[in-house]
């Protein structure tokens, strides 16, 4: 998990773990775990697995965020899969939601 | 030379035949309290609390797309103030800029897939097994 954290906060976009007390103007980002995915085999968990999700809010049309977010997901152990976009009307934030799974 | 001499055989094939004519119901019944047990732990962790989403889950009609037997769960209807359960379901599960987001399906399906797939697999064994001693 160490290693997402640093490849995030190694971009120069904004994000927070689990939520902004307040979130910040402009564009921005969260990244939460939210429960295992664990390989078992022989009734142990042989490999233990973190799943969570990254979301950023973007108002930038052409969503550069997402080629910035996905590179730094490719520089480190960690499997995931852009799960959705979506598009809030009230607020014109873009909503790009990824879900990671890495090892811990 | 030896000889082996099979009773039976053609009642064998017989059984072993109306059995592959049916797989797909076969497998159907199997998916069934699978599919049970996902919309349960589901509604488990369900957050909302009015009770409107837990009731509006349902597991839509059966599909066979191309030999990929599945269902799924669906949202159905709208809640008590007429908001589209399925809208609530999606803002609940991903979130957005106002409102944080709570997962309840996508963790609770992880929990019980191990259990789930077993499940299946039991289920089938134990089909094939009756309509083989039919």
């Amino acid at each position: 998990m160490d290693e997402l954290v640093t490849a995030l906060n190694a971009t120069e976009l904004k994000f927070a773990h689990f939520g902004w007390s307040k979130a910040p103007k402009g564009d921005y980002g969260v990244y939460a775990e939210d429960g295992a995915n664990d390989l078992v085999a022989g009734n142990v968990h042989s490999e233990r697995v973190v799943e969570g999700t990254i979301d950023y809010f973007t108002r930038d049309a052409s969503m550069a965020a997402k080629a910035t977010i996905e590179a730094a997901l490719n520089g480190v152990p960690v499997a995931w899969r852009l799960n959705s976009i979506q598009f809030e009307n009230d607020t014109g934030y873009i909503h790009l939601e990824w879900v990671f799974q890495v090892q811990g | 030379m030896a000889t082996i001499k099979l009773e039976g055989m053609d009642e064998y094939v017989k059984k072993l035949t109306a059995l592959g004519a049916n797989v797909e119901g076969s497998i159907k019944r199997a998916v069934y309290p699978a599919a049970g047990m996902v919309i349960e732990e589901i509604k488990r962790n369900c957050p909302e609390d009015s009770g409107d989403l837990k009731r509006s889950m349902a597991l839509v009609k059966y599909q066979n797309d191309d030999g990929y037997i599945y269902t799924q769960v669906v949202f159905d209807g709208y809640d008590h103030k007429g908001v589209p359960n399925a809208l609530k379901a999606n803002v609940l599960e991903s979130g957005s800029s106002t409102r944080k987001k709570q997962p309840f399906i996508r963790p609770a399906v992880n929990r019980v897939k191990l259990a789930a797939e077993l499940m299946i697999a039991n289920e089938f064994e134990k089909i094939c097994e009756e309509k083989m001693n039919q």
